[in-house]
């Protein structure tokens, strides 16, 4: 009998159950110390066995596991813990989410114009193959180019492509080309009701992430407003319209809504970064079962009157419309700022666009006790530069050089929030593409350096943002 | 009389069960069908159950056109796989195919001792005949 959860997880072997079986016709004076092979009895039980072991193989385990988070987390079979977690932690999982971004389609000098459908046009990513189809349309003049919406053809996080890449039309159509070239920044996202838009101008240095917050109720003008840049506490600007923000060559303007209302909110928050990116959603996989069981866990915290890291880890992975793209989340208290609670996040290509960020600030705010402030944040993103010596056939130069874009790719925006970049790795993953002969091992360096790169620290968040093409030079062989 | 060593028990079955359960405590009974089933069990028949690999189907020789090499090649094959079982320790099978109808005239030398049965494969079933060794 068993008496063990131990017992129920241990799948038995058919011999196990064979033996059981046979002590049990023993205890009952059956002979079946002259069952041979291909005896009739003999094969009853095995055949019995088998079937027992089936159920005890396939079945028993897990269902014992099923009904326990931490062991429901370990099953093979995703779908027991999804089960667990809707009906007993009412947290359904979040299914894969496609990439969204957008690519311009221009035309050449007497070619067009063309008139696009929505679902007409297919575009390949060079490096990794990956496929878009436009969601929308529009006409494209050679002097006229349009920007349009595109889906990857399937969800999952294999779709994070770079901005800047080389783009083909799959759909050709003549004098046609793509390009997925990334703005100074990005679109403004705005949590609140007020109508007023900002407007970022200027020539940025370096990569950050500000979010302006309006502090007085007011038009262009008459509104205070303040900033945070990079996380760090608010700055107040005043009613100054145009600003720019100290050191980082950014330029805000606070421009009005519809006349005969009031365009900014107190309390309303807009976010946009530098470097802008191509993509509006990020893609991402079905959810991992450990960030599940993690959800899981944390929704004990949402019973709690005081706010603890599982509480707001919970909210920002369970954010609706965001689905499945926060796959890391750090919850860390303000240094300067007491009842400031700073959650950073990030999903499997990097950093989120800021229509995620201000969809999760959303999502939160309303959560927050009043004598708390939660700013959700992306971590810093860190530019890396790889370069490398690499000989390689020259039959395969081409593929060769494909595939190692996307494993560096794949590797670095593996490496995650305040992760470490190895050189040891980036040679492993050259040298396991099928032809490669070899690589200067002393020509591998990480942003110049010969060494592996540490990112962040315990105060400060970082995050690698690979910057393409890749500075790798090619030997044929 | 002679009293037989007991070989134990186990239930009647050549091609199939009964209806209602028979003992066979015979010791020639109860090994020349366990023969008898090894020889019309597809090879490795019993592995889907975990059991013994084994077995040889001679039902797909019935309708074959052998030659003698071939005919004696079976005779091996049948041997060999009749030598599998624990308490057989040497067998002399003399296959014959005649309209359809494999008939194995077999001498076995068992643990309990010899006897003989012949073995009447076709197409569609399989019979055992014991006869006094």
């Amino acid at each position: 009998m068993t008496e063990t959860l131990q017992e129920l997880l241990d799948p038995q072997t058919v011999q196990q159950v064979f033996n059981l079986l046979i002590a049990t016709y023993q205890a009952n004076g059956f002979p079946t110390d002259s069952w041979q092979p291909f005896g009739t009895e003999r094969t009853r039980l095995m055949a019995i066995a088998t079937a027992i072991t089936d159920l005890s193989d396939n079945y028993v385990p897990t269902i014992a596991a099923g009904g326990l988070l931490d062991y429901a987390e370990q099953i093979t079979n995703p779908s027991w813990l999804r089960l667990l977690s809707e009906n007993n932690f009412s947290t359904p999982y979040e299914p894969a989410q496609i990439t969204i971004g957008n690519i311009t389609v221009s035309v050449a000098s007497g070619s067009g114009p063309y008139t696009i459908s929505p679902g007409q046009l297919i575009a390949v990513f060079n490096a990794s193959g990956n496929r878009y189809i436009n969601n929308n349309g529009g006409t494209a003049t050679s002097v006229s180019p349009i920007e349009l919406s595109w889906n990857a053809e399937f969800a999952g996080a294999k779709y994070n492509d770079p901005s800047s890449a080389t783009i083909t039309l799959a759909t050709s159509l003549a004098g046609v080309t793509l390009s997925n070239l990334a703005n100074n920044y990005t679109d403004v996202a705005h949590v609140g009701p007020g109508t007023g838009t900002i407007a970022p101008t200027g020539s940025p240095i370096g990569p950050h992430q500000i979010v302006v917050q309006i502090n007085s109720t007011g038009n262009a003008g008459t509104a205070n407003w303040s900033y945070s840049l990079d996380g760090a506490p608010y700055v107040l600007v005043g009613t100054t319209t145009p600003y720019a923000i100290p050191g980082i060559g950014t330029i805000v303007s606070l421009v009005d809504g519809p006349a005969l209302t009031t365009s900014f909110v107190e309390d309303d928050e807009y976010l946009f970064n530098t470097p802008g990116t191509w993509t509006t959603q990020a893609g991402s996989d079905d959810e991992s079962s450990a960030n599940l069981a993690q959800r899981c866990r944390d929704r004990w915290s949402t019973i709690s009157p005081i706010p603890v890291n599982n509480f707001w880890d919970f909210l920002v992975r369970t954010t609706p419309s965001v689905g499945s793209q926060v796959t890391q989340v750090i919850v860390l208290t303000d240094a300067v700022i007491n009842s400031k609670v700073n959650i950073i996040v990030a999903g499997p290509g990097g950093i989120l666009p800021p229509s995620v960020i201000a969809a999760i600030q959303a999502y939160v705010n309303p959560r927050v006790l009043l004598t708390t402030q939660a700013l959700v944040i992306s971590p810093t993103t860190v530019p890396i530069t790889l370069s490398a010596t690499i000989t390689a056939s020259v039959s395969l130069l081409t593929p060769v050089q494909n595939e190692i874009n996307v494993k560096m790719i794949n590797y670095i925006d593996a490496v995650g929030i305040n992760g470490v970049i190895e050189r040891s790795k980036i040679i492993q993953l050259i040298m396991s593409t099928p032809g490669v002969i070899d690589v200067d091992v002393d020509s591998v360096t990480i942003n110049g350096l010969a060494s592996n790169k540490i990112l962040g620290s315990s105060t400060t968040f970082e995050i690698s943002d690979l910057i393409l093409p890749l500075s790798f030079g090619y030997v044929g062989k | 009389m002679a009293t037989a060593p007991y070989f134990g028990s186990d239930t009647f079955c050549l091609s199939d069960v009964q209806l209602i359960d028979t003992l066979v405590t015979d010791p020639h009974v109860l090994i020349g069908q366990r023969l008898a089933r090894r020889l019309t069990t597809p090879t490795g028949g019993l592995a889907v159950i975990n059991d013994d690999p084994g077995g040889i189907d001679l039902r797909q020789y019935v309708l074959k056109r052998m030659g003698p090499n071939e005919v004696a090649a079976l005779r091996t094959d049948i041997e060999h796989e009749c030598l599998k079982d624990e308490e057989v320790s040497s067998v002399n099978a003399d296959p014959t195919l005649v309209d359809g109808v494999l008939n194995i005239p077999m001498r076995v030398i068992s643990s309990w001792g010899p006897f003989a049965f012949v073995l009447s494969v076709s197409q569609v079933n399989a019979q055992v005949i014991f006869s006094n060794p």
